[in-house]
């Protein structure tokens, strides 16, 4: 395959991967946030192309384009952000999986962090029979930061590296080094995130507020490989997605009725 | 250079509210069946090309592409993606209502995709009743640059063949990106598939569904592989080019008269 990209194949080209039995896309999911000073406003839509594009690769599999507008939480009321209603969202990505189930795709996996796919994809398989799956960049083991600030900016970092956006990556080191030590959490953040280790506690930042302060170490070599480790342990899921929906397509549900 | 608001870092905002620029691109393409030959990203290459042209001469941000919408009638060719227009339809509105709210004065949507179009159109109108701030929805066969188009297409030999134009605005969004691998890629598949439909009908449409719409619009599918865009050879990226340039002016211009209203 000369290209993951689904935009930059044609057609016929999309009907003679699934004839040869082809049946994986990676659907990356992005925001338009303002997460950190020191962090580009598509930082999400970066990391979920990179990873995306990353599992297509070694997965012979193809990428749609991002969906780069989703709903944002904490960051919602700051300058920047672009929030949309989850209902909206959750709908549009039922609509994409079924778009992609029509032509053919089986193994359906979303990257990102829209925490609303916990549901999606039960739903998806209680309506349509078929299991899809959704791969979240925060589940990625990193060895080397030692906190929450190192852990996002080097992953932000490392995944600009990968998409080969080197000069933007070299923009976030600048800022990330402009902008160290300047900003401190409130207090009632702080408590907030005390709160949050309980489950979960509403949190909306205001002006000045960041979900993702500068980093005093960035890893950006370290993370790419700990990307690279990751992917390489997590094909075997990719692979048995294909399995399951086999196993899926044969078994029915009778709820002890028959 | 253009403006990318995903390459953005939060104190380029500052910037943009102490500068005079209050204009925001947001380009609408979609994954859509081109005919043999052209990629499903056509139209939004188109976008993206005409967005940075726009971008270079007035300054404007450029929004993240829009990549998906309602198809309609392709929905039954190999890696369409179709959405349901009422959700494709909230999801934009949701979208120009962010870009809106941040303080943008002035927002263009640039439309690429004809399936699009309507909902973009209803978009300006919604975003405009919600917020008191005017929204220039384009879709770019509306520029009334059609003469200048058949001139560009003359003078680069482009043998005017049905949306042939679609094709060469593909390869100049395509290399207006810096994407000339897919531009050679484009032409090369051009050419080989020419040569097949060479001989090909390019009637498609069935005769109860042609009386149907002399009167209304009607849900049918493409029920040829070359009904929605014929391939042609001489489809060229700097007729593309041209075009998506003169596009651009026409579309700054139409920004200028915005600050008039």
């Amino acid at each position: 395959m000369e290209t993951v990209q689904l935009m930059e194949i044609t057609s016929r080209e999309c009907r003679k991967y699934i004839e040869n039995g082809g049946d994986l896309v990676f659907i990356p999911i992005g925001s338009v946030e303002r997460l950190g000073p020191h962090l580009p406003m598509g930082a999400r839509t970066h990391v979920a192309c990179a990873i995306a594009n990353e599992f297509a690769k070694k997965n012979n599999g193809y990428c749609l384009p991002p969906v780069s507008y989703s709903t944002c939480y904490n960051t919602a009321c700051l300058k920047g952000t672009i929030d949309i209603n989850h209902d909206i969202l959750y709908d549009l990505c039922y609509d994409l999986s079924k778009e992609l189930v029509a032509n053919g795709f089986r193994r359906i996996m979303f990257v990102g962090y829209f925490k609303e796919f916990y549901y999606l994809i039960s739903e998806f398989f209680q309506n349509e029979g078929i299991a899809i799956a959704w791969i979240n960049p925060d589940h990625i083991p990193m060895e080397s930061p030692s906190n929450a600030n190192e852990r996002e900016t080097s992953l932000v970092a490392a995944c600009l590296k990968l998409l080969g956006k080197d000069d933007v990556c070299e923009r976030l080191i600048e800022e990330n080094r402009k902008h160290l030590g300047k900003f401190s959490e409130r207090k009632s953040i702080g408590i907030i995130r005390e709160l949050k280790k309980f489950g979960n506690i509403g949190l909306l930042y205001e002006e000045g507020d960041y979900e993702v302060l500068p980093a005093k170490n960035i890893y950006i070599e370290e993370t790419i490989n700990d990307i690279y480790k990751w992917i390489d342990e997590k094909n075997i899921a990719v692979d048995s997605l294909k399995d399951y929906n086999y196993y899926l397509s044969r078994r029915r549900p009778d709820r002890g009725l028959k | 250079m253009a403006t990318y608001f995903e390459n953005m870092f939060p104190e380029d905002l500052y910037q943009l509210d102490n500068s005079e620029n209050d204009t925001a691109v947001l380009p609408v393409g979609a994954i859509e069946q081109h005919g043999p030959h052209l990629l499903l990203g056509c139209d939004s290459y188109i976008a993206l090309g005409m967005s940075e042209c726009i971008s270079e001469l007035t300054g404007a941000v450029v929004f993240p592409l829009v990549s998906y919408s309602w198809i309609g009638g392709l929905r039954v060719w190999p890696g369409t993606v179709d959405l349901r227009p009422q959700k494709a339809g909230q999801y934009l509105e949701e979208i120009c209502m962010g870009i809106v709210n941040m303080g943008f004065k002035r927002l263009v949507i640039l439309c690429c995709h004809g399936g699009a179009r309507e909902m973009a159109f209803l978009t300006a109108s919604r975003v405009m009743k919600r917020t008191g701030i005017p929204v220039l929805a384009v879709f770019p066969t509306r520029l009334g640059i059609k003469e200048e188009t058949a001139k560009i297409l003359e003078k680069y030999e482009v043998r005017v063949k049905g949306k042939n134009c679609e094709g060469s605005l593909m390869l100049g969004g395509m290399r207006k990106i810096g994407r000339q691998d897919l531009v050679d890629k484009v032409l090369e598949i051009a050419k080989e598939t020419a040569l097949e439909f060479e001989n090909s009908s390019r009637d498609f449409k069935i005769d109860s569904l042609k009386n149907v719409m002399k009167i209304s619009e009607v849900g049918h599918d493409y029920i040829g592989e070359t009904q929605h865009v014929f391939p042609v050879a001489s489809i060229n990226p700097d007729a593309g080019m041209e075009i998506l340039e003169i596009s651009a002016e026409v579309i700054a211009s139409a920004l200028e008269k915005m600050k008039m209203i």
